[in-house]
């Protein structure tokens, strides 16, 4: 599939002595009057021109020709565009469900354990006053049997509890089984990704030289955002972290 | 810092939305309200009675910047603190933030801490 080593190129075959050679022919002729002479020697360069032409526009029509049914064919391409592609489409939609439930998996978890957690802490804080209070100042004390009975249901209520955080963490901790599977489907996309780089490289490879740089280049600015920048890109538009967010900002007066 | 403060929450994800409000009730705000994006966001915000806007940059519909552009060009609005919770990280579109007159700016991810900080910030300069 690669044919870098033949590239097209739209050069002709008369080299620089031939054209000179004609050249000086021709103004030899038109001084001397003889048009039909010059005539003939005009329509021979542009005959020779036109068969390089025609040669090289050849070359360039059977090298197109044979990408186009390589790529056609059972090409790794074409079964990319046509399977592939749509797998990891279907594939990434899937970590994307994956991970969502995976969230709220977790901030359930602790949104029922939060209050659990408080409400534990209240009593505690409530029985230390009450407690504190019956030491420090035993005549205006509850009595320490209303204690001993607030503490006793204390206990009961931090077993229940403690088994009921237990459980909602045992949550949080299968919700991040999600990794291991959106890491493999991620890790099998990207492999996907790389064969298509490689097939697209391939055609770049052989049209190179029709491919205008500057459209390659173009990148439109995009109100709506870039999403997310992944850390290490090298790119030295991005903020890596929050410090070089404060950086920018403070330069700003912030 | 008024703990009672209605606090309005604009991200187009749930979770995020979850996260955001979860951490600002850690805090001990009381308050708040949620959008999905700047043209959910905007009636609620000129209904009144919101004193702090948390804001995603990257939202269908209306982004965050242009939600940010709205509340300045707003005198009912012109006012009010706006802190960027965003996972765009470009230097122009800081900076854009910054020229639109964001009270603070927050990458994503980010901690319980730093957000809890910029908060602290942007009512530490409001206030003074």
């Amino acid at each position: 599939m690669m044919h870098s080593e033949n590239n097209v190129t739209l050069t002709g075959s008369s080299t620089a002595t031939e054209s000179l050679i004609r050249a000086k022919e021709l103004v030899n002729q038109l001084e001397l009057g003889n048009i039909e002479q010059a005539d003939s020697i005009i329509s021979e360069i542009c005959k020779t021109r036109e068969n390089d032409l025609f040669q090289d526009v050849g070359k360039l029509t059977r090298e197109l020709h044979q990408t186009i049914s390589e790529f056609g064919g059972d090409s790794p391409l074409n079964s990319l565009t046509n399977k592939e592609v749509t797998d990891a489409r279907h594939d990434l939609k899937y970590v994307v469900g994956l991970t969502e439930q995976s969230a709220n998996q977790t901030l359930g978890a602790i949104e029922e354990s939060v209050p659990l957690l408080n409400s534990l802490s209240e009593h505690a804080i409530n029985l230390q006053k009450l407690l504190n209070g019956q030491i420090n100042e035993p005549t205006k004390s509850v009595g320490f049997e209303s204690i001993a009975a607030e503490i006793d249901s204390y206990f009961a209520m931090v077993i229940v509890e403690t088994k009921n955080i237990h459980q909602h963490m045992n949550t949080v901790l299968v919700a991040q089984g999600y990794q291991d599977i959106t890491g493999q489907i991620i890790q099998r996309v990207s492999t996907m990704l790389q064969d298509v780089e490689q097939s697209l490289l391939a055609i770049l490879q052989v049209n190179s030289q029709h491919i205008n740089e500057d459209e390659l280049n173009k990148s439109a600015k995009n109100n709506t955002g870039y999403g997310p920048s992944v850390p290490d890109t090298d790119n030295a538009d991005v903020m890596q972290n929050q410090d070089d967010v404060d950086e920018l900002l403070s330069t700003l007066g912030f | 810092m008024d703990k009672n403060m209605n606090i309005l929450v604009v991200d187009d994800f749930s979770t995020m939305r979850r996260i955001v409000k979860n951490l600002l009730i850690e805090i001990g705000f009381k308050n708040i309200a949620e959008a999905d994006d700047g043209k959910t966001a905007l009636p609620i915000l000129e209904q009144g009675g919101i004193d702090f806007l948390v804001t995603d940059w990257n939202m269908p519909g209306m982004a965050g910047i242009d939600l940010l552009k709205a509340v300045r060009a707003n005198p009912e609005l012109a006012a009010l603190p706006v802190l960027m919770v965003t996972a765009e990280a470009k230097r122009e579109q800081i900076m854009e933030a910054a020229q639109a007159g964001v009270n603070g700016y927050v990458v994503k991810p980010f901690t319980a801490d730093t957000l809890k900080n910029k908060i602290d910030k942007v009512f530490e300069r409001v206030e003074s």
